[in-house]
């Protein structure tokens, strides 16, 4: 009872932080730097939560020898697949803080496609339909489509570099 | 194909290995994946994985009419199961655990059930195809619960004819799991490379000759598997 509650308050406030980011209601990038500590800034300052270390024990986990049983190696792998999808909604919510009005409205049409899309993906490269290996294919191509949005938003979310930065 | 008591328990038994890490296998089993209809996430449960819009309801309904320890809970279920989502609602997955592993009737339905679903189609393909010997079953049924089915393009790597269209049934068992081995071992997704201890298991017993599945124990993934 009380995780439902837990999950569908994290559901309520996700929505509304991102339809406080679209609507405009939240900082825009040139007013994010200005007023990032003001009351309308999305992540306070040095809150930069990280799962690198989490994802790098069960990476390291799911290599050792000899290998787990089929059922354990599925729950790994979907680990390690909720762990990337939750890198990118960080990187995401920290994307859209620093685009502007409508700059945000762009990034949210252009995600929701891609979200449509890796589902189908995913779910396309799955071969053995109805077999304990299916969602060990599901998982392992949601991660391999996620890490590559993953990479794709964290190159748009670093400062564009001037000469003096490449220095 | 007819198969002897010990030569069934011994495929179910080598599977379950593979498959939970227990000959017995595990029956309160639960995993949640995002494999549902529209990519949501779903509710896998039992000794050979059934999911909440797949076959878990027609799992209830068998348990809760053989009026199991759990069925008056679990029968409340019901008519939420592939309708609403069940994947947060932790009492309901409370129940399913503890009835798997403490019920013995719950235990008695999933191998009636998982029999029906993946045992049973395993051996009509076998006796459709003219395979007569215990371990092409073996190697048969892994090939069911793992991938679904018989994989045709797997079958299309080999040249070989089944024994039903004038083939060595010897030769096709053989030439599927190298098919199979050389997929998993070579599979692009890293991942997946690491379930290849199916097809080593089944190339050992190629390897000493054991067709009638008679040389015991079985090492299957570490664990011995004798009946």
């Amino acid at each position: 009872m009380n995780k439902n509650r837990t999950e569908t308050l994290k559901i309520l406030l996700r929505r509304l932080l991102l339809s406080l980011l679209i609507s405009g209601y939240l900082p825009s990038p040139a007013s994010a730097r200005e007023h990032s500590q003001s009351v309308g800034a999305l992540i306070p300052k040095h809150w930069s939560p990280s799962l690198d270390q989490l994802k790098e024990t069960l990476e390291a986990s799911s290599k050792t020898e000899p290998q787990p049983p089929q059922q354990a190696m599925n729950l790994t792998s979907q680990n390690l697949a909720d762990i990337r999808d939750a890198q990118l909604f960080i990187v995401y919510v920290q994307l859209m803080q620093k685009l502007n009005l409508r700059e945000r409205k762009k990034l949210l049409k252009e995600q929701i496609l891609w979200l449509e899309k890796r589902a189908e993906s995913a779910s396309a490269s799955v071969t053995s339909k109805g077999g304990s290996l299916a969602p060990l294919e599901h998982s392992a191509a949601f991660s391999e489509i996620t890490e590559k949005r993953l990479k794709e938003l964290l190159k748009r979310l670093q400062p564009a570099q001037t000469p003096e930065t490449r220095k | 194909m007819n198969l002897t008591n010990q030569q069934k328990n011994i495929c179910e038994h080598v599977v379950n290995v593979f498959e939970t890490g227990s000959a017995e296998g595990n029956y309160g089993a639960i995993a949640i994946f995002p494999d549902g209809p529209h990519g949501m996430r779903q509710v896998t449960y039992g000794r050979s994985q059934t999911t909440e819009y797949g076959n878990l309801e027609a799992l209830i309904q068998m348990y809760v009419a053989k009026k199991g320890t759990f069925s008056k809970q679990l029968q409340e279920y019901l008519p939420q199961i592939g309708v609403t989502p069940l994947v947060h609602d932790v009492a309901f997955q409370r129940i399913l655990k503890e009835a798997g592993n403490k019920d013995p009737i719950m235990r008695q339905v999933q191998d009636t059930f998982f029999d029906k679903r993946y045992y049973q189609p395993a051996l009509d393909w076998a006796d459709k195809n003219g395979f007569t010997l215990a371990l092409s079953a073996l190697v048969i049924y892994d090939s069911f619960v793992h991938s679904g089915s018989i994989l045709d393009f797997l079958r299309k790597r080999f040249s070989e004819r089944t024994p039903k269209t004038g083939g060595n049934e010897k030769a096709w068992i053989q030439q599927y799991v190298d098919a199979r081995q050389n997929w998993l071992a070579h599979h692009d997704n890293k991942t997946l490379r690491g379930t290849i201890y199916r097809t080593q298991t089944f190339s050992r017993e190629i390897a000493r000759n054991n067709w009638d599945l008679a040389l015991l124990p079985i090492n299957a993934h570490g664990v011995m598997v004798n009946a």
